[in-house]
C-alpha cells in the first residue's frame, strides 16, 4: 500500500485510495451480476439442459416463446399482477405514512406494527395467508358469512380470485416498507409550508395535493420504480401458495422460468424468457423515468 | 435369491451389537493391507462380503427422503463398513430440492459415485453419457436379480444396457378408516372390490351438516400414481408410439372417475385440499376422509399418529387392474474412480440382509418376489395382502413409454394444470383431456 501510493500527489493518493474501496463491490457486481446477465443472454441461443454440451439453435427459442400459449398466459398473468399490485402497494403505504405523519401518542408502537410483517419470512406470511384464504375453514369466509351471509369464496383456488387474494397478501406484507420511506420524506418536509398552508387557509385535500405529493414526489418515484420491478419478478408467493394453479391462473413469467430451468431442463428456453422480461422491464422503468422525471421536474 | 430370514435378522443384530463394541472401544483391529471386516463371509449370505473385505477407497453416496430414510440408509453403511472396513462411505443426504442440486452437481462435472434418481429422469443422465452400464455388475452379483420381480429392471434398461436399478418399490393401495366404516354400518371392502362399489361407498360415508361436508368419503390426488392407476384400470393406452393419447375413451373414464367424485361431493377437490396448506393423507389421520389412496410411504405417519382402526385394500378393480411404479433408481456414475466398490455397496444393499434395515420402516417394499411374501419386509398393519397381490400387476406400459421419453416432468405439468380447471370446475373433463393431447403433443412431443 505505502509503495502504491509513496511519491504521489495528495489527490493522486485519494483518487487510488477510492478504486481499491469500490474495487472490491465492483468485482462482485461483475462475477454475480453482468457475468450472469451476459452469459444468459448467450445461451439465451441455445438447447441446454445442464448435463449435455448446448447446442446452438439460433433464434428458436425466442421463436417458439412468442408461440408458446402458457408463455403468453404467464406474461398476461404477470402484467395483470404490476397494474394490480403496484398502486395497490404505493397508495396503501402512502395512506399509513399520512396516518402516522402527525403528533401521535404511541407513534413507535404504531410504526414498529406496521412494520412487522416486513421482518416476517415470505414463507411464514404465505403460509398464514393460505390459512386464513382458506374456503372451508378460513377466518375470511367465516367472517364473510357470518357478517354478509356470503357463499364461501375460493380466495386461491378460483381462477378469478386467486391473482387479487395474493396481491392483498404482498400488499399487507410490504406496506410497512415502502411506509417508512413516504413517512420519512413526509416528515423532511419543512413545517413552515404548513405554517404558510394554514394562513392562507388551504383545505386538508389541497394540502395533500399541493403541498405533500409534490414535495414527497421523488420518493414516490423510487418506490414505484422497486415496486415494478420487484412485481415483475414475482416468484415466491406464487410458488408457496398456487403452485401457478388453479390451472395457469397463477403462472407468472418468473415461475414459469424457473420450471422450465430446473424441473424440465430447458436452461437455454429459460433463459430466453429470462432476457424477453429484461427487455420488458428496461423498457417500462425506461417509460416510467420519463413520465416521473417531467412530474418531478414540473 | 436364497434367503434364510431368521439367519439374516440374527446376521443384521449381531452385526449391529459388534458395530456398537467396537464403537465403545474405540479401536480397529489393524493388520498389514488394511482393517479386518468385524463381521465373517461366512456369517452371511450376502454375495459380495468376500469381496468388500478386500475392497478400499472413498465413496459418495447421494439420495433424497425425509428423516427415517437418513437413518435408515445410515445404517446400511454403517453395516457394509463392517464388511468393507477399508471403504469409507460418506452418506450425502438431501432433504429437500433433491433433482436440482442433482443436476447441479452433474453440469459441474461433480457426480457422487452413487445416487438417486427417479425413473422418469434416467434418461438425461444416461445420454449425456454420465452412468455406468451395471450389465456386468449384474453377473456379478447374481443375487440382485434373483426373483426380482416382472418389469422393473425396464425403467432403468435404455438399449440393452442397464444403467440404473430398483432400489425398491411402493405399491398404490387404499387405506380405509375402518371405525367409520364401522359407524356408518357399511361393510368393509375386500380385495376384489370394483370401481362402482368403491363409488357407492364414498357417497355412503360423505358426512354433510347442511351444505358442509364434515367428512368426505375419500379424496383424489392430482398425482401421476392416482392418473395412472385409475386410467390403468381400464386399460387406458394413455400413451403411444411417442404421444399423448389421455383423450382415448378408456383414459377419459378413469379420469373421468375422479371427477365424479369431486362433483358428487364425495371428495375434495385436490385444490380446496392444497388450499388448506394441507395435504390429503392429512385429512386421512384427522379423520376427515375415510378411504384415501396412496402408496406405502405413509404407514410410518399413519402409524404413529392415526388413532383409530386402519387397514389397507388394493385399488378397486375397473376392467382390469394396473399399479403404477413409483421408485428411485440407484445409478453409479460413469465419472466414478471407484466404481467396484460402489456395485459392491449396491449388492449389499439389495442383499436380504440390506433390505432388512430399510424394510422395518415400511417406507416401501421389496422388489424381490420372495421377499415380497416375507412378513418381515412386508410388516403390518396394515395387511399385507393388498401390497402383495399389487405386486403381480406392477407397472403399466404407457407409465414405461412416457416416462422413457425424458420429457416426463413437462408432459406432467400440463397434466397437472389442465386436470386442475377440470377438478376445480373451471373446464369439464372431457375438455381438459382434450387440451392436455393438443398441447402436450404440439409443444412437448412434436
Amino acid at each position: 500500500m505505502k509503495k502504491l501510493l509513496g511519491k504521489r500527489t495528495l489527490k493522486q493518493k485519494e483518487a487510488i485510495t477510492a478504486f481499491l474501496f469500490i474495487l472490491l463491490p465492483l468485482i462482485s457486481l461483475i462475477i454475480l451480476m453482468y457475468y450472469p446477465i451476459i452469459r444468459s443472454f448467450l445461451i439465451s441461443f441455445f438447447e441446454w439442459d445442464l448435463l449435455r454440451e448446448p447446442t446452438f439453435t439460433g433464434i428458436q427459442n425466442y421463436k417458439t416463446l412468442f408461440k408458446d400459449e402458457v408463455f403468453l398466459e404467464a406474461l398476461g398473468n404477470t402484467v395483470h399482477w404490476v397494474i394490480m399490485y403496484v398502486p395497490m402497494s404505493v397508495i396503501t403505504s402512502f395512506a399509513l405514512a399520512m396516518l402516522l405523519d402527525r403528533k401521535l401518542k404511541f407513534a413507535g408502537f404504531f410504526r414498529t406494527l406496521y412494520y412487522l410483517p416486513v421482518v416476517c419470512p415470505i414463507v411464514v406470511v404465505s403460509l398464514l395467508f393460505v390459512w386464513i384464504y382458506n374456503t372451508d375453514y378460513g377466518i375470511l369466509n367465516f367472517i364473510l358469512s357470518k357478517l354478509f351471509h356470503m357463499d364461501p369464496i375460493g380466495w386461491i383456488t378460483d381462477a378469478k380470485y386467486s391473482l387479487f387474494s395474493i396481491a392483498i397478501m404482498s400488499v399487507w406484507k410490504w406496506a410497512g416498507y415502502n411506509m417508512l420511506i413516504f413517512l420519512a420524506a413526509l416528515q423532511g418536509i419543512d413545517e413552515s409550508l404548513y405554517e404558510a398552508a394554514a394562513l392562507d387557509g388551504v383545505t386538508p385535500s389541497q394540502l395533500l395535493f399541493k403541498i405533500k405529493i409534490p414535495l414527497v414526489m421523488p420518493s414516490i418515484y423510487f418506490v414505484m420504480l422497486t415496486a415494478v420491478i420487484d412485481a415483475f419478478q414475482m416468484y415466491t408467493e406464487i410458488f408457496i401458495m398456487t403452485k401457478g394453479g388453479p390451472g395457469y391462473s397463477t403462472y407468472t413469467v418468473s415461475y414459469y422460468l424457473w420450471s422450465n430451468a430446473f424441473e424440465y431442463s430447458k436452461m437455454g428456453y429459460a433463459c430466453a424468457m429470462a432476457v424477453v422480461m429484461f427487455v420488458i422491464i428496461m423498457a417500462v422503468t425506461l417509460v416510467q423515468n420519463k413520465i416521473m422525471d417531467k412530474r418531478i421536474e414540473v | 435369491m436364497k434367503k434364510n430370514l431368521k439367519k439374516t435378522l440374527a446376521l443384521v443384530m449381531a452385526a449391529t451389537l459388534v458395530a456398537a463394541s467396537f464403537a465403545a472401544c474405540g479401536s480397529k483391529e489393524k493388520e498389514e493391507g488394511g482393517d479386518k471386516p468385524t463381521v465373517s463371509k461366512e456369517n452371511t449370505n450376502w454375495e459380495g462380503a468376500e469381496k468388500a473385505a478386500e475392497l478400499e477407497g472413498k465413496l459418495t453416496y447421494m439420495h433424497s427422503g425425509d428423516d427415517y430414510e437418513r437413518e435408515m440408509y445410515a445404517n446400511v453403511f454403517k453395516s457394509y463398513m463392517e464388511y468393507a472396513p477399508n471403504v469409507e462411505v460418506e452418506q450425502m443426504y438431501v432433504p429437500s430440492d433433491y433433482d436440482t442440486k442433482l443436476k447441479t452437481l452433474a453440469a459441474a462435472g461433480n457426480l457422487p459415485d452413487l445416487f438417486w434418481s427417479g425413473e422418469a429422469g434416467i434418461r438425461a443422465y444416461n445420454e449425456a453419457g454420465m452412468l455406468s452400464d451395471l450389465t456386468g455388475y449384474l453377473e456379478e452379483y447374481p443375487q440382485l436379480t434373483e426373483g426380482i420381480l416382472d418389469g422393473v429392471l425396464d425403467f432403468g434398461n435404455f438399449d440393452g444396457k442397464q444403467v440404473a436399478f430398483p432400489k425398491d418399490w411402493t405399491s398404490y393401495v387404499m387405506y380405509l378408516n375402518l371405525d367409520m366404516f364401522k359407524e356408518a354400518g357399511v361393510e368393509v371392502p375386500t380385495n376384489d372390490w370394483t370401481i362402482d362399489e368403491y363409488k357407492d361407498l364414498a357417497a355412503k360415508l360423505t358426512k354433510k351438516s347442511g351444505d358442509r361436508v364434515d367428512v368426505y368419503g375419500t379424496a383424489i390426488n392430482n398425482y401421476r400414481a392416482d392418473w395412472v392407476n385409475w386410467m390403468g384400470n381400464y386399460g387406458a393406452e394413455w400413451f403411444k408410439d411417442g404421444k399423448s393419447n389421455i383423450s382415448s375413451p378408456e383414459a377419459l373414464q378413469g379420469l373421468k372417475l375422479m371427477s365424479d367424485l369431486i362433483e358428487a361431493g364425495s371428495a375434495p377437490s385436490p385444490g380446496s385440499v392444497s388450499s388448506t396448506g394441507e395435504s390429503e393423507d392429512r385429512l386421512f389421520i384427522i379423520g376427515k376422509v375415510a378411504m384415501y389412496p396412496s402408496g406405502r410411504w405413509v404407514i410410518p405417519s399413519f402409524r404413529s399418529e392415526v388413532d383409530f382402526e386402519w387397514d389397507a385394500r388394493e385399488m378397486p378393480q375397473g376392467t382390469t387392474r394396473t399399479c403404477p411404479f413409483i421408485c428411485s433408481m440407484v445409478c453409479i456414475a460413469d465419472t466414478s474412480e471407484n466404481k467396484d466398490a460402489a456395485a459392491n455397496l449396491l449388492s449389499y444393499q439389495m442383499s436380504d440382509e440390506g433390505l432388512a434395515l430399510v424394510m422395518e420402516s415400511a417406507l416401501s417394499l421389496p422388489a424381490y418376489s420372495d421377499l415380497m411374501e416375507n412378513e418381515n419386509y412386508v410388516n403390518t398393519p396394515p395387511s399385507a395382502d393388498a401390497f402383495i397381490n399389487s405386486s403381480k400387476y406392477l407397472g403399466n406400459a404407457s407409465q414405461l413409454e412416457a416416462s422413457k421419453t425424458g420429457k416426463w416432468s413437462e408432459y406432467s405439468s400440463i397434466i397437472t394444470a389442465h386436470l386442475s380447471d377440470a377438478f376445480e370446475g373451471k373446464i369439464s373433463i372431457e375438455e381438459a383431456v382434450e387440451k392436455i393431447d393438443e398441447q402436450a403433443n404440439s409443444t412437448v412431443f412434436n
